[in-house]
């Protein structure tokens, strides 16, 4: 599965970066937090509660920042297991000055879903995804224009 | 026998008090559950479940590593190749067990594979049987070194290229006969109890076939066969996927032995339908040659099967395509050549599941249709073909092309019952009619001939063990019975049908006989319930025991009526002196003698076994015709009429063999229209559930209009033939030509099931014939 988009807030793209990049602040964005186990800011393992359709549970992902250039580039990659299934993602985030002000971040994610979830909820997945990806970037939106 | 005598066994099923495994409920009983592979390749690098065993109420982890000291991290399969129980290595399909648990209940087992944690590396996955053939594909069996199960041919093939080459018409069209699911109602599961005391296991399992499974448990385990005790209780349907052995059975019995506490496992419907034995998962190239005027020469038939990643097609050993041979059909060919070449995959194990019959279901659907084909290309009716090339009935019995000697067949009869019964040649005017104003319609036929009853033992055999069956019929003093007997009725109405056909034969009423099956403890050996052989095979012992039965009450009743045995006449019930009906001695009188006063020189009791070897498989046929019309707009097909003309031979009890053949239907038409189980590239299934894999309820089900013809097998002692997969082989080639035949005005020459309608919509679309909003 291919995601893609233009995320825009009012924010400077520094700001933008440090969240991104800081384990502690992005986890807390990530769906149903139930544990977050930093080895350093660049590897770090949380475990959230998902589910598609009838299959919920517990899943554990790894993340590890493959790319970084302040305050611009950063390339994440996550492995996760957990209900059954596996998930395999990699993620590109650009941040930009944004023409009104703030910054904007092109960010792209491949995934590849494998388990239950992939064939159970093949029928959502797209959707579900897409759902957390939303609630995601409105958490943040949230944190970096009110922090 | 021949009447529609109501099922003994129905009244403890219409009321819930039927008794399944997972009914069994014994004290201190635990729970296993799986951890499964979420990847269908991939070498496993940890397992870690410290978590797992922390958790309050779990009580034993079991791994792959620990089975490999007792040889049972693989067990063979019934083709002779082995499947694994639990992975050391690596998992070769998804949803595949990985690690037991085994928890004081059920939910401490579910809550407590979630915490194990297992570290995979996944490797490239082949899910296509053709694509896993060609050189540099991933290996899914390392111990094999290819991915290639068999070769199998059968037929001259070089007289087959001349015939084919001299032949006026060819024709040729690729075939895919999707995989299935036999989606029964009740999962597979068991209950293991190893007494440690006695070094004895009693396993409650949904098996079709609890000897062979005692046999081979005995081999495996090291456990002597004496000490293993097999029930098979109620089954809730079992359509061929119950006969094999599952990793459950066995990592429960190891659950038990380790714990020393009886062991339950069943399966969850999303567990099961993606990790249990499949159907089909046949791609054909099928060719047919012709003359002119229509007349047949010969099949040609290429196939590339899917076996998942085990070879365990219960299949009789000479026979790695099971009964492919049988595609000949109910033609009378001069020459053909059949070849299959079997591929592992990073699928489940391989299968011949779902009322399939060892591959006759393939067969019959890969000639019905290419007859159809044939008929459109020289502009032929398809009857009027089938009746220019059948078997004519007095060359039964008929030596096929292939090697089979068909029993008895009347197909022409068969077929025009059925378009007497539809009105064909009317509704063919209908057809033209509807088409000059642009509407779909189409009829399609079928007029399968079946093999089963396996069978002859010189041919015939799982796993070495000759496919025999067999019935045991004791009678009590008071003119009761008991029989029992080495098949597993799992739906089919065994407790009725063995009952009326000992009634008949002994003159005793149906009520007094209790019919047993499933407890190897008790039930004479046999190889089980699957491809319609209960009947042609237990069926005749029963008749065969209690023939023996009426041999030694005839030496009792002589000397109860002080006559000379050969002055007796026998008359349903009854003996009674040649002159002197009036002077009568009953069953249930001589029975009471039996016990009573047996006179010297013959023993006490009236009891006999017997084991039926078959002389012959039967071949049951018949002829179905299907009327549909398809909607423009959104591809619907509408199955309007449906008349299904059966063939079984003599029929024991009419009722249950319409129950049979309506059920046989219904799976026909799912696997026409709505059923697939498949594959992406990566290995993840899709249709692994009720949501996604779509079976036929009533309101999808059309009506069915059944009728039959009547004619006997010579060599079955009472004539019978089995039907328990007659329509579920014949149907789908009826389905298919319908549909085709509505289309073929587009000039659309075929589509592959399921006949979806968004397949059917596309089709018309791609030709301009479909309407759009």
């Amino acid at each position: 599965m291919h995601f893609e988009g233009v995320f825009e807030v009012k924010a400077p793209k520094e700001k933008v970066f440090w969240i991104l990049m800081d384990p502690n602040q992005i986890s807390q964005c990530m769906p149903d937090l139930q544990n977050l186990d930093v080895k350093s800011p660049d590897d770090y393992t949380v475990v959230v509660r998902a589910g598609v359709s009838f299959i919920k549970g517990d899943f554990t992902l790894h993340f590890n920042v493959a790319e970084k250039s302040p305050p611009t580039h950063a390339k994440l990659n996550a492995h996760g297991t957990g209900i059954g299934s596996s998930v395999d993602m990699e993620t590109t985030m650009d941040i930009a000055d944004a023409q009104e002000g703030g910054s904007s971040m092109k960010w792209a994610a491949d995934a590849k879903v494998g388990g239950r979830i992939a064939s159970l909820g093949q029928r959502m997945l797209e959707s579900q995804a897409e759902k957390i990806i939303r609630q995601l970037f409105d958490c943040m939106q949230h944190k970096l224009e009110s922090v | 026998m021949g009447h529609g005598v109501k099922r003994k066994e129905d009244p403890r099923f219409i009321q819930g008090k039927g008794n399944y495994v997972d009914d069994v409920k014994l004290p201190g009983m635990l729970f296993l559950d799986f951890v499964r592979s979420p990847y269908a390749h991939a070498r496993i690098k940890s397992i870690n479940a410290d978590k797992a065993k922390a958790l309050p109420g779990v009580v034993a982890v079991l791994t792959g590593k620990d089975l490999v000291p007792l040889g049972l991290d693989w067990i063979p399969t019934l083709s002779s190749d082995k499947m694994m129980v639990l992975p050391t290595e690596k998992v070769v399909f998804q949803m595949q067990e990985v690690v037991g648990i085994v928890a004081e209940d059920r939910y401490t087992a579910a809550d407590a594979v979630s915490l194990v944690e297992v570290e995979y590396e996944p490797l490239p996955a082949v899910t296509n049987p053709m694509k896993a053939l060609e050189p540099g594909a991933p290996i899914v069996r390392p111990d094999k070194g290819t991915n290639h199960v068999f070769h199998w041919e059968v037929g001259d093939k070089a007289a087959t290229e001349k015939l084919f080459s001299g032949a006026d018409v060819v024709v040729k069209q690729e075939l895919y006969y999707p995989r299935i699911h036999v989606s029964y109602m009740e999962t597979a599961g068991c209950v293991a109890d190893f007494d440690q005391v006695r070094g004895h296991l009693t396993l409650w399992m949904t098996t079709q076939a609890p000897h062979a499974v005692r046999t081979v448990a005995a081999l495996v385990t090291k456990i002597p066969e004496n000490n293993i005790r097999i029930i098979s209780p109620d089954i809730g349907g079992g359509f061929g996927g119950k006969v094999y052995v599952y990793p459950g059975y066995i990592v429960a019995a190891v659950a038990s032995i380790v714990t020393g506490h009886p062991v339950k496992w069943i399966n969850d419907r999303s567990d099961d339908q993606p990790s249990t034995a499949f159907g089909r998962d046949w791609h054909m190239t099928a060719e047919l040659a012709a003359k002119k005027d229509g007349t047949m020469l010969g099949v040609r038939i290429k196939t590339v099967s899917d076996h998942g990643a085990f070879f365990g097609d219960a299949n009789p050993s000479k026979f790695p395509a099971g009964l492919f041979s049988i595609c000949t059909g109910s033609y009378d060919l001069k020459g053909g050549f059949a070849e299959v070449d079997g591929a592992y995959t990073n699928k489940p194990l391989g299968g011949i599941t779902y009322r399939c019959s060892f591959r006759v279901t393939e067969a019959v659907y890969a000639i019905e249709r290419m007859v159809d084909v044939l008929a459109y290309k020289i502009g032929m009716d398809p009857t009027d073909l089938r009746m220019k090339n059948f078997i004519p009935s007095n060359k039964f019995p008929y030596k096929s092309i292939f090697g089979w000697t068909y029993d008895s067949g009347n197909y022409t009869a068969a077929l025009k019952k059925a378009m007497d019964k539809i009105g064909y040649w009317d509704l063919r005017k209908e057809q033209a009619e509807k088409r000059k104003k642009g509407e779909l319609m189409g009829i399609g036929v079928s007029s399968f001939t079946e093999i089963v009853g396996a069978g002859p033992s010189a041919q015939f055999d799982i796993l070495g063990i000759k496919m025999f069956d067999s019935a045991e019929i004791r009678i009590h003093p008071t003119g009761k019975a008991i029989a029992r007997f080495g098949t597993k009725s799992q739906g089919q109405g065994h407790e009725t049908t063995y009952a009326q056909i000992i009634a008949e034969e002994l003159g005793l009423p149906i009520e007094d006989i209790t019919v047993e099956e499933g407890d190897t403890d008790t039930a004479p050996y046999g190889l089980g319930t699957y491809a319609s052989r209960s009947t042609p095979t237990a069926g005749a012992a029963a008749a065969m025991a209690s023939r023996k039965i009426r041999d030694k009450a005839r030496k009792l009743a002589a000397h109860l009526l002080e006559a000379r045995e050969e002055d007796l006449v026998w008359e349903r019930g009854k003996f009674y002196v040649k002159g002197s009906p009036e002077r009568a001695k009953t069953i249930q009188d001589i029975a009471f003698a039996a016990y009573t006063n047996h006179p010297p020189g013959v023993e006490a009791g009236l009891e006999a076994v017997d084991y039926y070897d078959p002389p012959n498989m039967t071949f049951p046929f018949g002829s179905y015709i299907c009327v549909v019309d398809i909607d423009r707009g959104t591809g619907q097909p509408k199955v309007r009429r449906f008349v299904a003309v059966d063939d079984c031979g003599n029929i024991i009890n009419p009722l249950i063999v319409e129950g049979q053949i309506h059920g046989a239907l219904a799976m026909g038409f799912g696997t026409s229209f709505l059923e697939e189980i498949k594959y992406d590239e990566d290995g993840n299934v899709f249709g692994a559930n009720f949501m996604d894999y779509l079976i036929p309820t009533a309101v999808e089900t059309p009506k069915w209009e059944t009728e039959k013809t009547t004619t006997p097998s010579p060599h079955h002692p009472f004539g019978a033939k089995g039907v328990g997969e007659s329509a579920t082989v014949g149907s789908p080639a009826a389905f298919v030509n319908a549909v085709v035949d509505a289309l073929s005005q587009g000039g659309i020459p075929h589509i592959d099931m399921p006949l979806s309608p968004w397949k059917i919509w596309n089709a018309l679309k791609e030709k301009g014939l479909a309407m759009e909003a």
